[in-house]
Parts: C-alpha cells; structure tokens; sequence
C-alpha cells in the first residue's frame, strides 16, 4: 500500500481583495518525492507555498498534510512541525549565526547535545563554520541565504518547501545546494517541494513539475 | 550647592531615581508584555484599545494622583495598606501614569517589526509565546527606548508626587516636589539647583534614546 501522499489538495481556492489568486481543482504531491513549482511572478507559488507551511489560511478547499486535513484545524501548530519553509528572502534575527541556525531545534526543545551537534554538521557542510559567532545581520547576501538554508535544513522535518532558494545564493554554492537536496531526499526520505524559476536547477533535481499561471495548475508534466 | 554635595539635594535626588526607576520597571514589566500581545493579536477590539491607550497618554499626573488618593486614603478601598504618603504610594501612581506610554509604545514598536519574523520563528517550529518573545527581541531597542521615555515622564512629574507622597523631607520628597516648595518659600538658588540637577537627568535620559535610535536604524 502507498503511502499518504505529503500533500492532497482539493478544490483549494484563494482570493486577495476579492481577486482570485488560487484555484486549484486537484493536486497530489507525493511523498517522499522532489517537485518543483514553477511559474511566472505572481502566478501564486509564494502564496500556495504559504498555505502549505500553515501560516495562510485559504478561503475554501481541503488540505490534507499527511492525510490529515490541516484546513481549519485546531492542531496547526503541530501540524507545523511537520513542514519547514525557506523563504525566498533572506530574513536572518538579529543575533549571532549560531542563535539563528540552533533557533529551530531550540523551539523543539532537543537536547542540547544534539542541537550542538546538528548545528556544527549544517554550519560545516554550507560553509559557514567560521561565521558562527558574527552578527547575522551583517552578512553578504549570498552568506545569510546559507544561514537561512542552514537554519531550514537543520530541522529535518518530513517535508521541506523552499521559495526561490537559488535566487540570493551565490553560483558556486548551487551545486552545494543541489546534493543537499538530494540527499535529504534519498537519505531522509524528505518531500521536497521548490518554488523556482530557474529550470536548470530544479529539472535534474525534481522527479515532477507543477505549472502554475495565474493560480492555475497546467498539467504535470512527468520527467 | 551641587558640587557640594548638598546632603539635602542629595537626598531628594536619589529618591527622585529611587522611586523613578522602581516605577519604570513595575511598569515596564506590565507594559512591555500588554503591549507585544496586543500588537500580535487579532482580537476584534484591538483598535478600540489601543485608542483607549493613546488617550491614556494624555493623562494630566494629578488626575492620576486624585484616582489612587480615593483609592488609598484612611476611608478608600485600600486604606487598609496605609500607603497614603509613603514611597510605596508614589511608585503605584507613577506606575499607573506611565503603563500605557509603555504599552503604547510597545504595541508600535513590535507591529513595526516586518510579519515575516513572526512567520518565520512559526515555521521553524516555534509556539505562540516564542514567536511573539522572538517578535518583541527584534524591536528590542525600540522597547528600551519606550522604557526610557516612560522614566523621563516620571522623574519629571509633580503631581502625583506632591498628592499621595506628602513631600515629606527624607521620605517622600522628590526634586519636583522640593522644586516646588523651595520656590514657594523664596529659596530660589536651591530651586535652580534642584532643576539643573532634573535637566541633567532629563539630558542623560534624551542622549540615551538617541542613541539607542541609531543603533536601531
């Protein structure tokens, strides 16, 4: 028997100021698979992408995380620990690298030992080891779009939702980027869903491709 | 007289900050936490109380003094407490004056940090009461400057002071009130003193803000 799909959509529609920006009949994303969203600006990936990590409420429709309805749910915060999302814009708190990529696993209450741990491998593997200690607000761009990966990653949840992460990062670091994805996939099993226009990047990468023009899905298109 | 080190200016001085700082941060710790929930909230009368706030700003001291005085006097409420005329007394009116400056300005402070904060600390696995302490630690320097001008308004004021403190020398009498009654007595050099001393305060009070604003910006 397959598993629940992450997510199972039905008749999700939303509107800004009575303007509709979603309507989406039908959409299943896997488990355990890497999908990539594409699309226009403005088409609505940010705002599904938002929906998905629980932080907007649609107007109608259902959403199943997992199998269970996260639509009006009264469990969100806990339905939320289940989805990590990583912004397209690199919002970093204004305290040391360290205070932002240990911030998710302290919210969890892990222990210390293994925050300390988790902390020193994604800070090793983006690079960022010798950071540890600087303002993060005093960063370059392409560094605090790491710190932002970094602090994403860490969490290891089931399902991962990144908005544009290839739009602040510097080239040399995508193809870093890329294998990270990858392996928390292959490795972790991680549903992977990527907001991107750069097609370069997620085509190798995703196992499907969801379309969307002006809040409409176009049919997936397998690769 | 200042560089005396008058012990009777100095007396006043220091209960001035004594009871000053003692309201800032009783009020502060009521404010600051008024303020951040009501920012983060969707409640439907939101606006109606920040309204309420706002109008509290405006409070004349002495109106704040006559309220606690009905409340603490031999036959109040509260006469029971004997707090009429002790230090205990002015920091509660001070405290009640200067609350929803506090909240007002926390309320301001934290709804001006960006949503995506909240939404990020949300996504990364944070509960409701971190994400609003998360919020609130990104406008840090603005609630410090809310803290700072709330104790600008008390070491200035006279009302409340002169109402439910009674101006009782080494006890209740603060450079306002000392201010006051030395003027009243014609003893205008020690008037002066006692103000050069509250503008210095009210300097130091000024610069530090000031401060704390470029270091936000």
């Amino acid at each position: 028997m397959n598993p629940a799909p992450a997510y199972c959509i039905r008749s999700l529609v939303h509107a800004y100021n009575g303007k509709a920006v979603l309507d989406i009949p039908q959409l299943d994303v896997p488990a355990g698979e890497i999908c990539a969203l594409v699309g226009p600006n403005g088409s609505g990936k940010t705002t599904l992408l938002s929906i998905l990590a629980l932080l907007l409420s649609p107007r109608s429709g259902s959403v199943l995380l997992s199998g269970v309805e996260m639509v009006g749910s009264t469990k969100r915060e806990r339905l939320r620990r289940q989805v990590t999302l990583i912004h397209q814009k690199p919002v970093l708190f204004s305290t040391t690298v360290w205070n932002n990529v240990s911030y998710g696993p302290r919210a969890l209450g892990l222990p210390a030992r293994e925050i300390k741990s988790r902390v020193g491998e994604e800070l090793e593997e983006l690079g960022l080891s010798g950071l540890a200690d600087r303002n993060a607000r005093k960063l370059s761009g392409g560094e605090a779009q790491r710190v932002v990966l970094a602090r994403g990653l860490i969490l290891r949840t089931p399902i991962l939702l990144l908005d544009e992460p290839t739009s602040f990062l510097d080239d040399a670091f995508r193809p870093l980027l890329f294998e990270m994805l990858r392996k928390a996939n292959q490795t972790r099993g991680t549903t992977i869903l990527v907001a991107t226009h750069d097609l370069r990047f997620a085509s190798p990468l995703a196992h499907q491709v969801i379309r969307l023009e002006e809040g409409k899905i176009s049919p997936v298109q397998l690769i | 007289m200042i560089l005396s080190a008058d012990p009777e200016i100095m007396a006043v001085a220091s209960a001035s900050l004594r009871f000053s700082l003692s309201s800032t941060l009783l009020a502060s710790a009521i404010g600051i936490p008024v303020g951040v929930t009501l920012a983060s909230s969707r409640m439907r009368f939101k606006r109606f109380i920040e309204d309420i706030l706002n109008t509290l700003l405006a409070m004349p001291t002495v109106v704040v003094g006559l309220l606690i005085y009905t409340l603490i006097f031999s036959q109040g409420p509260l006469g029971g407490l004997r707090l009429l005329f002790s230090p205990a007394a002015i920091i509660l009116g001070q405290t009640v004056l200067i609350v929803p400056i506090v909240a007002a300005l926390a309320c301001t402070a934290v709804s001006m940090v960006h949503p995506i904060v909240s939404e990020t600390a949300m996504t990364l696995g944070a509960g409701r009461l971190r994400t609003m302490i998360t919020v609130a630690s990104e406008a840090r320097a603005a609630l410090l400057a809310a803290c700072i001008t709330a104790f600008g308004r008390v070491i200035g004021e006279v009302g409340i002071s002169l109402l439910l403190g009674g101006n009782i020398l080494g006890y209740t009498r603060t450079i306002t009130t000392a201010i006051a009654l030395q003027t009243s007595k014609g003893e205008f050099s020690f008037g002066l003193a006692l103000g050069i001393i509250l503008l210095c305060v009210a300097f130091a009070v000024n610069i530090t803000i000031r401060v704390l604003g470029g270091r936000n910006a």
